[in-house]
């Protein structure tokens, strides 16, 4: 209990940096993007990579762009939750208390604070993390008519993970008799991914103003630990027998560099270790579509379909389930407890499987910008408006199904200077006011921002800390 | 330039703000939380009891078929015969005289001269020999060898005269007589005239002697003579006129002094009885003696030395032959054959092959001949005086007389632990107890046991059971039925009075061999093993049974540190039993110093100290026909549950009663059993 406490702070303490590939309905991007509310529309050139690749090209002179390590490595870290601020946090989680025996002790909780904290956790308790690193990204687009090619590796770790309401009832009341339990909002997925994108987008002659790109992302996973489906409910009737049924169904794949050993393997155990370019578990491909089109020179839609695809993990699959009832009237019979553990933690039904596969992030993104400029490059003056929805397909980490709509807004009161804000409303995050400021030195460009300035002004209230960083090398 | 470098810096602040926003040390709460858990759910047959003990089985058929059953199986200190083999010595006398004494044949002369003739004339002179008539002749006749007095029982004379003239002498002997030479007693005398010629004897054959007549060994001839003369020749005479000679023979006395020839031996041909006097004595057809002692002694009244020559006919030596002994006694002698004689190994068989108590014995005493004047009289004898000491036998056949054997003293201890002291009960009332006593001999003989069996317990309480014709359903133990029982009421009274078990029971076994003096084969290596056989069958009455005990509280220091954060507890147990008997169970706490705490179930308005469970319905035999269900709750609160945390040990007390109306016997069968189904609740504080 402890140590998930620990890890949900560590999570939601953990500060910034910068920009990112998003990918998904709701992942993190670059800084500039994170400051319109995580808008797509406002990205072009390398950073539409893995957002609309038609934006990839630029009816700009730019013709090469870098992301590289220096001056800055970019890095995207958003970690947060759905349910409890700070001041929440310190209050039930950050109390200390001197007992009589001079021991430090945590707060003593009431009838009302576990009210009040079984009340937080009343619409679910999700957490969520998404940190990518890209590690290198190229944009060339030698000409106008050439179009443009891109090319960038991008490693991305991201979690979902929701308590279930019923666990935390547990936990603070104990099994009341004749209640049931049910633990079917429990949600969790991660994985690590390393996805190499291929890019090309131009303008068509015959569709002028039109740009289509499309990225062709193969995709490595080096692990993946998915829960498909909780069905398990526990329920204490009459003298204390506690019965139910354990059901549920996970997956998990590891590279055989990690030296993961399972307890249905009889393999020999080998110390975990981590290293940068392991051998990968599963590998798919995915692809990018994107369309930009001016209806006139001030207004633009776009629209993009990012991450179709699937990812196949082949290597050391591992399933673990339960599908049975839970019985036990004797805490004294270890078969009994056995059972129990086994059908509420599938640790006697895992097996290997020959392969799983897993969608990619799918999500639509659809997009409507203003603009007083006819291009794109920055000058002095120039605004950028922008409004869009976005719609994950599935659930997988860094994705929701529930829409997002997006209002941002990008204001250059100098050729170097943006100033942006927007408003994020729906998805995980449900409401962020977005805030940034870009520095564009013509070579290098440097974007800060965050989509949740509000927790910037009133800190302690907040359930999540993201702040974005980047640089681009324009040439 | 930047333009609008405030708002540039607010910015820039904000978000060093927001980094430096306070999120405090973790620290993870405390909180009171319910646990409602399973506790267990057992069940427990009387069958799981069984495989724990080696004393408790059950029956696996017949109308008991299930019945738990108590055994214990003892076996009886052997009871030897030993010693008890025995036959009382004897001692006997017996003596037998001579008798009638038979002398030596012998003979007298008498040689007659002339003076019978008158005139002078001398032998072997020549002479005319007259012829005389009717002249008397008396003569002493020479002096026997033989004897020199004897009491003439019978006997006979052959008389020869020879007439010692030539021719034509004859001579006419009549009024011929024999006498004691002194007294004149007649010997014998015969009428008759014997006419003998010259030359020649007349004989008189077989003159009898006269009967009780003491003779001397020298007689007076008497005799009247006639002759014819020589008719006047001149003859020459001889030496003497004639000769008498007289042989006694046939000579029978019944006093003597006299040598005595060899006689017939004296036979003493007799028998002495074992246990002569008693109704039942101990006969036999063959001892094997493995001690005793005997003792011969003979008396010679005889003044004449003898050979004795003893056979005990009965009596066999080690090496098989009949018991014979020879010995010299010398005359007037007393003489011990046999001093402490060592009987060992030797034998005393039947000779007609019917067993019998009399041994036959028989003293051979051979006269010895003396060349000397002896004394005898015919009532002169011996005297044989024989002395067995009691005999330890090694192996008897034969008809035994009945013998009781020493009660040997067995005990038979219940393992019931502590169970013994710490259970106490008004009544148990055993159905069908069962208690068989089991004998083999190794010898094929009866044995008819008497004896009692003892039961005490620590409280004092005593029971005897008698072993006799009332208690057991045989008494007699012979080599075909070796198996006594006890009578199942008789035992159940037994029981009946002890208010706790008593510790062991005694069994005093002894008996009669051979009761009904039957025919028997019995060594005195022969014993007589035994076992006991206790079956208790779990068919019983038991009244306000109590078992204290005292158990100790086996908390760890850890146990006892994470009760300070219970509470409250309430458990729950559900019983469905199936065991005929109601336990009421009460506990009381105490601690180290023997400070009572608190007593368990706690005492509360809604909660009594005692926890009662009732026992299953049973029919009217004692069967259960149903289950007694009940939900028991036993709560404890903080107060409680912290003087339970100082507890070292808890008294338990338990009471029990079997479920027959009036203490009437109920079953215990493999198949009862007890569910139990625990649970509880705590009110349990979570914290670091």
């Amino acid at each position: 209990m402890k140590k998930l406490f620990l890890f949900s702070i560590a999570l939601l303490m953990s500060t910034s940096l910068l920009t990112a590939q998003g990918i998904g309905s709701q992942g993190s991007s670059d800084a500039r993007s994170m400051s319109m509310g995580k808008s797509f529309a406002s990205s072009f050139g390398l950073m539409a990579i893995g957002k609309n690749p038609a934006n990839v090209y630029q009816d700009s002179a730019s013709v090469t762009e870098f992301i590289l390590p220096i001056p800055a490595p970019n890095i995207s870290l958003s970690l947060g939750s759905n349910f409890i601020s700070i001041d929440d946090y310190n209050y039930y989680f950050g109390t200390k208390v001197i007992g009589n025996d001079g021991k430090t002790y945590g707060r003593e909780l009431t009838e009302t604070d576990k009210k009040n904290l079984k009340e937080i956790f009343k619409d679910g308790g999700s957490i969520y993390s998404d940190i990518s690193f890209q590690l290198i990204g190229v944009k060339i687009q030698p000409s106008k008519n050439f179009g443009a090619i891109g090319f960038s590796i991008t490693d991305r770790f991201s979690s979902n993970l929701t308590l279930p309401k019923s666990l935390i009832d547990l936990g603070l009341d104990g099994n009341l008799p004749n209640q049931v339990y049910n633990f079917s909002d429990t949600k969790f997925k991660a994985w690590w991914l390393r996805k190499t994108s291929f890019t090309y987008s131009r303008e068509f002659d015959l569709l002028k103003g039109i740009s289509i790109g499309a990225s062709v992302n193969l995709v490595s996973g080096y692990f993946y630990i998915g829960v498909e489906k909780v069905n398990t409910e526990l329920k204490t009737g009459d003298a204390n027998v506690i019965t139910g049924k354990g059901d549920f169904l996970a997956y998990s794949a590891f590279s055989k560099d990690f030296n993961v050993k399972y307890n249905f393997d009889n393999k020999p155990k080998k110390d975990f270790s981590f290293t940068a370019f392991p051998e990968p578990s599963g590998s798919g491909v995915g692809f990018d579509f994107g369309i930009a089109a001016k209806i006139n020179e001030s207004i633009s839609v776009a629209l993009s379909i990012t991450d179709i695809g699937s990812i196949e993990w082949k290597n050391d699959v591992a399933q673990f389930s339960s599908n049975a009832p839970i019985y036990l009237d004797d805490i004294t019979n270890k078969e009994q407890i056995d059972t129990l553990t086994s059908r509420l933690t599938g640790k006697d039904n895992g097996k290997y499987i020959s392969s799983l596969k897993t969608d990619m992030a799918t999500a639509l993104h659809i997009a409507i910008a203003w603009t007083n400029r006819s291009s794109n490059v920055r000058s002095a003056g120039r605004m950028l408006a922008v409004l869009e929805l976005h719609q994950g397909f599935n659930e997988q980490p860094g994705n929701y199904k529930t829409p997002r709509l997006v209002a941002g807004l990008d204001y250059s009161p100098t050729k170097a200077i943006g100033l942006r804000t927007g408003f994020s409303i729906g998805g995980f995050d449900k409401f962020g006011w977005a805030l940034g400021l870009g520095f564009d030195l013509g070579l290098l460009e440097f974007n800060i921002g965050t989509p949740d300035f509000q927790n910037v002004l009133n800190p302690n209230s907040a359930k999540r800390i993201t702040v974005a960083f980047d640089s681009r090398w324009r040439f | 330039m930047i333009k609008r470098p405030k708002l540039l810096l607010l910015f820039s602040f904000s978000v060093f703000v927001f980094q430096f926003c306070q999120v405090n040390e973790p620290q993870l709460p405390s909180w009171d939380v319910s646990l409602n858990i399973p506790i267990t759910k057992k069940s427990y047959t009387l069958n799981d009891i069984l495989e724990k003990s080696k004393e408790l089985s059950f029956y696996q058929s017949g109308i008991n078929k299930g019945i738990i059953y108590y055994t214990k199986t003892n076996n009886l200190d052997n009871i030897r015969i030993d010693d008890k083999l025995k036959v009382d010595g004897i001692s006997e006398s017996a003596s037998e005289t001579i008798g009638i004494i038979s002398l030596k044949q012998d003979s007298v002369r008498a040689d007659i001269g002339y003076s019978w003739l008158g005139g002078n004339v001398n032998p072997n002179s020549q002479a005319v020999i007259p012829a005389v008539s009717n002249v008397p002749v008396s003569s002493n006749t020479d002096v026997s060898q033989s004897f020199a007095t004897a009491k003439i029982e019978n006997g006979l004379i052959d008389l020869e005269i020879t007439n010692q003239f030539p021719s034509p002498v004859n001579l006419t002997i009549s009024n011929i007589a024999l006498k004691n030479i002194g007294t004149g007693e007649v010997v014998f005398s015969y009428n008759n005239s014997l006419v003998i010629a010259p030359k020649s004897t007349g004989k008189i054959s077989s003159i009898q002697i006269t009967k009780g007549l003491i003779v001397k060994n020298q007689f007076v001839f008497e005799c009247v003579v006639s002759t014819n003369g020589s008719n006047g020749n001149k003859i020459t005479l001889p030496e003497n006129s004639f000769t008498v000679k007289a042989k006694i023979k046939e000579l029978n006395v019944s006093e003597a002094q006299a040598k005595i020839p060899n006689q017939d031996p004296i036979i003493i041909d007799n028998s002495f009885s074992f246990e002569e006097n008693t109704a039942q004595p101990t006969k036999f057809n063959l001892i094997k003696i493995e001690s005793g002692l005997m003792n011969l002694t003979i008396i010679n009244n005889l003044d004449l030395d003898a050979t004795m020559t003893i056979t005990i006919n009965n009596l066999k030596t080690p090496s098989g032959q009949t018991f014979t002994e020879t010995r010299f006694i010398g005359k007037k002698q007393t003489i011990n054959i046999f001093n402490n004689y060592s009987l060992k190994d030797h034998s005393l068989v039947s000779l007609n092959g019917s067993p019998t108590n009399q041994v036959s014995y028989k003293i051979n005493f051979v006269i010895l001949s003396s060349n000397d004047l002896r004394t005898i009289k015919s009532t002169d004898g011996i005297n044989g005086i024989i002395n067995i000491g009691e005999l330890k036998l090694k192996e008897f056949n034969g008809q035994l007389q009945p013998k009781t054997v020493t009660t040997e003293r067995s005990s038979i201890s219940f393992d019931l632990k502590d169970l013994k002291t710490k259970l106490q009960f008004q009544q148990i009332n055993f159905k069908n107890p069962f208690v068989q006593i089991r004998l083999k001999t190794t010898a094929q003989f009866e044995f008819k046991l008497d004896g009692r069996i003892e039961g005490k317990n620590s409280l004092g309480q005593k029971a005897i059971l008698g072993l006799n014709s009332k208690t057991l359903s045989n008494q007699i133990i012979s080599p075909t039925d070796s198996i006594l029982s006890i009578n199942a009421d008789s035992l159940s009274l037994f029981f009946k009075k002890f208010t706790q078990f008593p510790d062991s029971l005694i069994i005093y076994s002894g008996g009669i061999v051979n009761p009904n003096y039957k025919i028997v084969n019995i060594k005195s290596t022969d014993i007589v093993t035994g076992r006991s056989i206790i079956e208790l069958p779990m068919e019983l009455g038991i009244q306000n049974a109590v078992l204290k005990d005292s158990v100790k509280v086996d908390l760890s220091n850890d146990d006892r540190d994470k009760l300070k954060d219970i509470n409250s507890l309430e458990a729950g147990i559900k019983i469905t039993n199936g065991l005929p008997v109601s336990i009421s169970f009460t506990g009381k706490m105490y601690d180290a110093q023997n400070k009572f705490l608190t007593y368990f179930p706690p005492k509360y308005a809604d909660q009594d100290t005692i926890l009662t469970i009732n026992g299953a319905t049973t029919d009217a035999n004692g069967n259960v026909i149903t289950k007694n269900e009940q939900t028991i709750k036993v709560k404890t609160q903080k107060a409680e549950i912290d003087k339970i945390r100082n507890a070292a040990y808890m008294k338990v007390n338990l009471k029990i009663n079997t479920n027959g109306s009036g203490n009437s016997p109920v079953k215990f069968k493999t198949t009862d059993d007890v569910i139990i189904n625990a649970f509880g609740s705590t009110n349990y504080k979570v914290k670091q």
